[in-house]
């Protein structure tokens, strides 16, 4: 649903013709990814929503401008990120919160059996390696792989360059990697080696995933 | 070498060119592991993180929509005002033609049913309105929302007698030789001529008649027996329950103010005001902790004003931070 026409269509409903429908859409569209960004900042459910819907609050109080916005995604990326910091900076009784202050956990989704490539020790060994990283490369890796975004987009969400969102990517990858070799086991191989049968013969669709 | 980090992670981000790609194959198939490595990284990464269940998301979105009323309400009170007493206005007038209608339609039928005796008129009220009515004896009422009058048609002639349900405001006729009764669930109000106000909602557990001017004689439904007569100022309470009266001199406005669309109280416990403001606004309110039905409040609120704004000015004079969580027409107040 996050189809960037789509989202253009909503922006215009909304600002427009003050259309709620839209307005409940795009929030439902963006809830899920918004909060998970808000929530690896904040640690607090409560707080990941509040921030949240501070956002769109906004967003509905100053839909009339919504047009003079170019992308709508990277803006609500930009005012959740704002917003947490503005959280952060209160509990912190400091007026100013900066990427470095902010302490990023990474955290992967329990596994269900299905899906279970990994077991869950592996799991937990792979989520203390990346929750090792420093808290800017944990972000980024986490906006990458979580939020699915693109480096251009995470770039402008964070204000940094896109070299830089490379090279934190990059230093993510590599001890992920070093994790992967230490833990190689007889077991995963031959699970990989199923896999990569499968993949093999599969190449052209994985390349699009 | 620590390019080749950088090489995964573009193909990830779905963003490599052909010559990375090349790289990248070349690093793979140059030995199991580095093929193991990458094919385990690229599961991880795609490995769908659990969405946030749908009902969070719509549920964090109704308390957006409170926020979004409450702002609103904040912003440009006056301007709000306007626009819900705007929306209050057609309720009234709506209310208002209905009466006519249904006035002239029970004239009419008064007028033409006349020789039938005892024959029944009501008068309803619904939730979140009220009504003035004139009897034919030239006594008016103003009954409150979720209020219930019913009268003889042939009023008048030998008895004046009503019944009702809910709460009213009487200014009876003075008439020596008929007597004015008004009969509640459990006591009847009989008078000559006066002004009073009597509050007897079935939910409620007290029935609350006030004098503001005259003299009224309260009896039992049950036995002809006098409970007690009433001096102006005076409101006796009626407890239904174990069928006891206690009276007290009070400030008839607290009693009254709602015809002119003021909700005014003293020191009147949440649940009272619970229960006023459910009837108010056609909502249900629902109390999560006990101890704050107890918490005494003193105030006056105009019934126009938006429902969320008398929220808001509660959540901000209880003590103790409270919170209310609404969910369509249902409001549950809670402890923070």
């Amino acid at each position: 649903m996050d189809n960037s026409q789509h989202i253009e269509l909503l922006s215009k409903k909304i600002s427009q013709h003050s259309d709620q429908q839209a307005f409940k859409e795009l929030y439902l569209v963006y809830f899920d990814r918004l909060y998970k960004f808000a929530f690896s900042i904040l640690h607090s459910a409560e707080f990941a929503e509040e921030a949240v819907n501070d956002v769109f609050l906004n967003i509905w109080q100053k839909r009339s401008s919504l047009k003079n916005i170019e992308n709508l995604r990277n803006y609500l990326f930009i005012s959740t990120k704002n917003t947490s910091f503005n959280y952060l900076s209160k509990f912190r009784k400091e007026r100013n919160t900066t990427l470095d202050d902010v302490l990023v956990r990474f955290e992967i989704d329990e596994l269900t059996p299905e899906t279970a490539f990994f077991t869950n020790e592996v799991r937990n060994e792979i989520e203390q390696a990346i929750n090792q990283l420093p808290p800017k490369t944990k972000l980024v890796f986490q906006m990458a792989k979580v939020e699915g975004l693109k480096y251009k987009e995470i770039a402008e969400i964070l204000n940094i360059s896109v070299n830089t969102i490379d090279n934190h990517i990059a230093t993510a990858i590599k001890k992920l990697s070093i994790v992967l070799k230490d833990l190689s086991t007889e077991e995963t191989n031959l699970i990989l080696f199923q896999l990569f049968t499968r993949f093999k013969l599969n190449n052209s669709i994985i390349n699009q995933i | 070498m620590d390019t080749i980090w950088s090489i995964i992670g573009k193909n990830l981000e779905g963003n490599i060119s052909p010559d990375e790609e090349s790289a990248l194959n070349e690093w793979i198939n140059s030995s199991t592991t580095n093929k193991q490595v990458y094919f385990q990284i690229k599961e991880l990464w795609y490995h769908k993180q659990d969405q946030t269940n749908n009902s969070q998301a719509i549920a964090a979105y109704d308390k957006l929509i409170n926020r979004i009323k409450f702002a609103e309400v904040i912003q440009s009170q006056s301007r709000v005002q306007r626009i819900s007493s705007q929306v209050n206005q057609f309720v009234k007038y709506a209310a208002i033609i209905f009466f006519f209608i249904s006035f002239s339609f029970l004239s009419y039928y008064y007028i033409t049913q006349e020789s039938s005796k005892n024959e029944f008129c009501t008068i309803s009220v619904p939730k979140g309105n009220k009504s003035e009515i004139v009897l034919p004896d030239g006594s008016k009422i103003w009954l409150n929302n979720n209020s219930k009058l019913t009268y003889p048609k042939n009023f008048n002639q030998s008895v004046r007698q009503v019944e009702l349900i809910g709460e009213g405001y009487f200014e009876v006729q003075r008439n020596v030789k008929v007597p004015f009764i008004v009969k509640t669930s459990d006591i009847s109000i009989k008078v000559l001529g006066t002004k009073f106000n009597i509050s007897a909602y079935p939910n409620d557990k007290f029935i609350e008649t006030t004098l503001i001017s005259g003299k009224v004689t309260v009896q039992s439904n049950e036995n002809p027996e006098v409970i007690s007569t009433l001096n102006p100022g005076e409101s006796m309470t009626f407890d239904k329950l174990n069928n006891r009266a206690a009276i007290a001199n009070v400030d008839t406005k607290f009693y009254t103010y709602w015809m002119k669309g003021e909700f005014v109280f003293k020191d009147e416990r949440f649940e009272t005001l619970a229960k006023r403001i459910e009837r108010i606004y056609n909502v249900e309110i629902v109390f999560d902790d006990p101890t704050l039905k107890e918490k005494t409040y003193t105030g006056d609120f105009k019934v126009d004003d938006n429902i969320y704004s008398i929220l808001e000015i509660f959540k901000r004079s209880t003590s103790e931070p409270i919170e209310y969580i609404t969910d369509r027409n249902k409001i549950t107040i809670r402890k923070k």
